[in-house]
């Protein structure tokens, strides 16, 4: 099964890795948390189970599209109001869904705000991916 | 530069291409052009080797959260936005400029019942 995964945000600095960008960390803490990051990532990596991912620009980068009535409106932001905002994803490919929150746990972004974990399905539209 | 197209929606049944489920009665003609509009749009980007990944998100309901807010670490219900019209699927292209990315934002049939959001992927 193929799950993504959903990291949500409100740093201080739009950035990546996102919780680094939260209250004042020492440059120690700082480095040990970018370690340890780094160390899940090559772990994950080596699992075969991540198959692809991305971080995204800051939330008022963002451009939202909607037709109403036949007239197309193109916005400044994000479509969500919110506080927190989508800051990146991962697509997993799990055996069971606990797996893929063992992944999410890893996540330290789970301290400041939250990460969500959604199961994509196979049918056709479902997944698609260049050179695959 | 990457970009990733967010479609939001909230329709009668949580099933893909979601705009076919919006909450609106649609004629078999209007199906069958939003369709084939799509399917276009596929074949197009394809080609131009601009669409990298696609991915259908299952229906709200069947997210999970994980959170460790309050010290301990939880996993609860999802999902994590609590709306009206919830994140259904992504697309990610690669595209010259971002007047490309909105161009093809625009041809997506989701953009009349909800909502494509367009967003640069930060190259790190």
């Amino acid at each position: 099964m193929k799950y993504v995964i959903l990291i949500y945000g409100n740093p201080k600095n739009w950035q990546h890795p996102i919780f680094l960008q939260y209250g004042d960390l020492s440059s120690e803490e700082h480095d040990r948390q970018l370690a340890a990051f780094d160390r899940f990532n090559a772990e994950l990596d080596a699992s075969g189970k991540m198959l692809t991912g991305a971080p995204l620009a800051a939330p008022e980068t963002a451009k939202t599209l909607k037709e109403r009535d036949g007239t197309l409106s193109i916005t400044d932001g994000p479509f969500a109001e919110a506080k927190e905002q989508l800051a990146g994803f991962m697509l997993v490919d799990c055996e069971r869904i606990e797996d893929a929150y063992e992944i999410a746990k890893n996540f330290p972004d789970i301290k400041y705000a939250a990460v969500e974990v959604r199961p994509v399905g196979d049918e056709k539209y479902q997944y698609w991916r260049k050179d695959s | 530069m990457r970009f990733m197209l967010m479609i939001y929606g909230n329709p009668k049944n949580w099933s893909h291409p979601i705009f076919l489920e919006a909450d609106a009665e649609l004629s078999e003609s209007d199906r069958t052009s939003m369709s084939e509009q799509l399917d276009a749009l596929f074949r197009d980007t394809r080609a131009s080797g601009e669409l990298l990944d696609v991915f259908a998100l299952a229906p709200p309901r069947q997210a999970k959260l994980v959170s460790a807010k309050s010290g301990t670490e939880v996993t609860t219900d999802g999902p994590f936005a609590e709306a009206k019209e919830f994140l259904a699927g992504t697309f990610i292209f690669e595209c010259e400029s971002e007047e490309r990315a909105i161009e093809i934002a625009k041809r997506f049939p989701d953009t009349r019942f909800g909502t494509v959001e367009v967003r640069p992927i930060m190259e790190l």
